[in-house]
């Protein structure tokens, strides 16, 4: 079982500042907490294997940097991702449409353990959402954030993002209704 | 509201007990009403999978140590080989997986039983757990349904090793027919426990993970937690009603028994290792940098108070309604004469 004495993020930041080497133990524990949940919720935003690399990079380093000029932020977890949804959109506005989510299918065809085809086909779906419904989906199901934390991160009200969930759920089901009906012949 | 939205908001927690009741009367009559209830849930279980399934290219992560003049740190490379290993073992396991999983879809189809209602309920293939302590924390092993047989502190334990178990949740409404959906998850070591009968028992663990078990820890179903925070506490006050905490500040609170956990604002990010209820009202959690916090609208609102310590602190106890004593690292004591407005070390 994992230390539960461990440093805290805030504990993390301050040693951030510090030495190199305390620097370099804090950044890869941080790295380590919060670098998958990163990434997942970028490649899933974006569809884009390449772009989304770039992007984590990117996100890392704006922290870092961020970190080490002592700016204050009580929530870690939120800033980093915070962070990456901005680059996100930076990344939407740069490209005039998505991207085909085939990247992102691929990924998760190669590494899924339980070959969960339904996740697969679910992924592809989000290819065919608004982005912010694309958003709403993904923080609340595959990043499991409640509506509070998704609000904070969004800016949006808890009844907005309600509703992009519902309707984003609704959208993929009619799109994945063709695969259901296939199955239960 | 259409019935699928019905469903969602049931499946969001945003439904009412009396609307509950209504729609799975609705559920036990209507086969549409069942499909759709199954894909929702089949289609939540599986998003629950995607974190998981994104491993970050080993490649990224070196240019952004590099970049940062720093090195990969081991515990990092190892994760990536895990990834590697785990990519291998999926494709050499696939033929004899997709066999069996034939063979047991046709043994289903063939003998599966009629069952007009829905029901989803965790059956362990195999019996799970072996003696011997292995848990961080064991409340009080006490029945909260009332009766009076004080059982001590018993023996609540998973196996040492990573056991892998797997459960597999059975359906008559499968979203793809004659495959059950099968949840698989591995059970590390509780870090704490509670006893809710004599045979309900629901522990925290790790990444979130919240189990409750039935029979008294024969077998373990797997709750949904709404977070992935590693959970350290858990303390019930009667069947139903209880609390958890954990890392960053976490606090999860239920009133149906952990059916539905719902996230309580904490404003701390400081982690949390121990929950106790004092009375129905009052609820005091403690944890690391001294943080000792209190609640007394029965766990939905929180605030800190002043320990005087940044030491960690483990346990809590109170003899009454006002006196109480929480014990931590190094030998340290804390006690409070006034219901915990102030904390002050033992002399």
């Amino acid at each position: 079982m994992k230390n539960i004495f461990s440093d805290t993020d805030q504990a993390l930041i301050r040693d951030l500042q510090g030495s190199h080497k305390e620097a370099e133990k804090a950044f890869s524990e941080i790295y380590s907490r919060y670098a998958q949940r990163t990434y997942a919720l970028i490649l899933s935003m974006t569809g884009d294997s390449a772009a989304s690399q770039d992007i984590l990079q990117e996100v890392f380093l704006k922290f870092y940097n961020a970190a080490k000029q002592e700016l204050v932020f009580t929530n870690l977890r939120g800033f980093i991702l915070m962070i990456a949804r901005n680059l996100c959109l930076n990344w939407k506005r740069d490209v005039s449409r998505f991207t085909p989510i085939k990247d992102l299918l691929l990924t998760v065809d190669e590494y899924n353990v339980e070959h969960d085809e339904l996740l697969q086909l679910i992924t592809l779906s989000l290819d065919l959402l608004e982005f912010e419904y694309r958003e709403a989906f993904v923080l609340k199901y595959y990043q499991g954030y409640s509506y509070d934390e998704m609000s904070m991160l969004t800016g949006e009200t808890i009844p907005t993002l309600k509703n992009r969930v519902w309707r984003a759920k609704e959208q993929i089901k009619q799109a994945l209704r063709p695969y259901i009906l296939e199955t239960q012949k | 509201m259409s019935y699928q939205k019905q469903i969602h908001d049931y499946l969001s927690g945003d439904l009412s007990p009396e609307d509950e009741k209504q729609l799975f009367d609705n559920i036990s009559t209507h086969p549409e009403w069942q499909e759709e209830f199954a894909l929702q849930l089949r289609m939540e279980q599986s998003a629950q999978k995607f974190i998981s399934s994104i491993p970050i290219p080993a490649a990224t992560t070196s240019t952004i140590f590099a970049s940062l003049g720093f090195g990969v740190p081991a515990k990092l490379k190892d994760r990536e080989a895990r990834n590697f290993f785990s990519h291998l073992t999926t494709h050499s396991i696939i033929t004899v997986a997709s066999i069996s999983v034939a063979m047991f879809c046709l043994a289903y189809i063939l003998f599966r039983p009629f069952q007009p209602v829905p029901s989803v309920s965790y059956m362990p293939s195999q019996t799970a757990l072996s003696n011997g302590a292995d848990v961080s924390s064991v409340n009080n092993k006490e029945d909260k349904s009332g009766q009076q047989e004080n059982l001590g502190v018993g023996k609540i334990s998973t196996k040492k090793s990573q056991a892998r178990y797997e459960f597999i949740a059975e359906t008559n409404l499968p979203v793809i027919p004659n495959e059950p959906m099968k949840v698989y998850f591995d059970i590390g070591k509780f870090s704490s426990v509670d006893y809710l009968t004599q045979t309900k028992i629901i522990g925290v663990a790790d990444e979130g993970k919240i189990y409750c078990s039935e029979d008294g820890g024969k077998s373990w179903a797997l709750q949904t937690s709404r977070t992935s925070n590693d959970l350290f506490g858990v303390n019930f006050i009667d069947t139903v009603n209880g609390i958890v905490v954990g890392a960053r500040g976490t606090i999860l609170f239920t009133a149906d028994a952990g059916r539905d956990w719902k996230p309580i604002q904490s404003g701390t990010e400081s982690n949390l290792i121990t929950v106790r209820y004092i009375t129905r009202d009052t609820v005091f959690a403690c944890g690391a940098q001294g943080m000792i916090m209190r609640s007394i609208d029965g766990g939905t609102a929180w605030q800190g108070l002043r320990s005087g310590t940044t030491a960690s602190l483990f346990k809590i106890h109170f003899d009454n309604a006002t006196n109480g004593v929480i014990s931590g690292e190094h030998g340290l004591t804390l006690q409070t004469h006034d219901a915990g407005a102030s904390w002050l070390p033992k002399q």
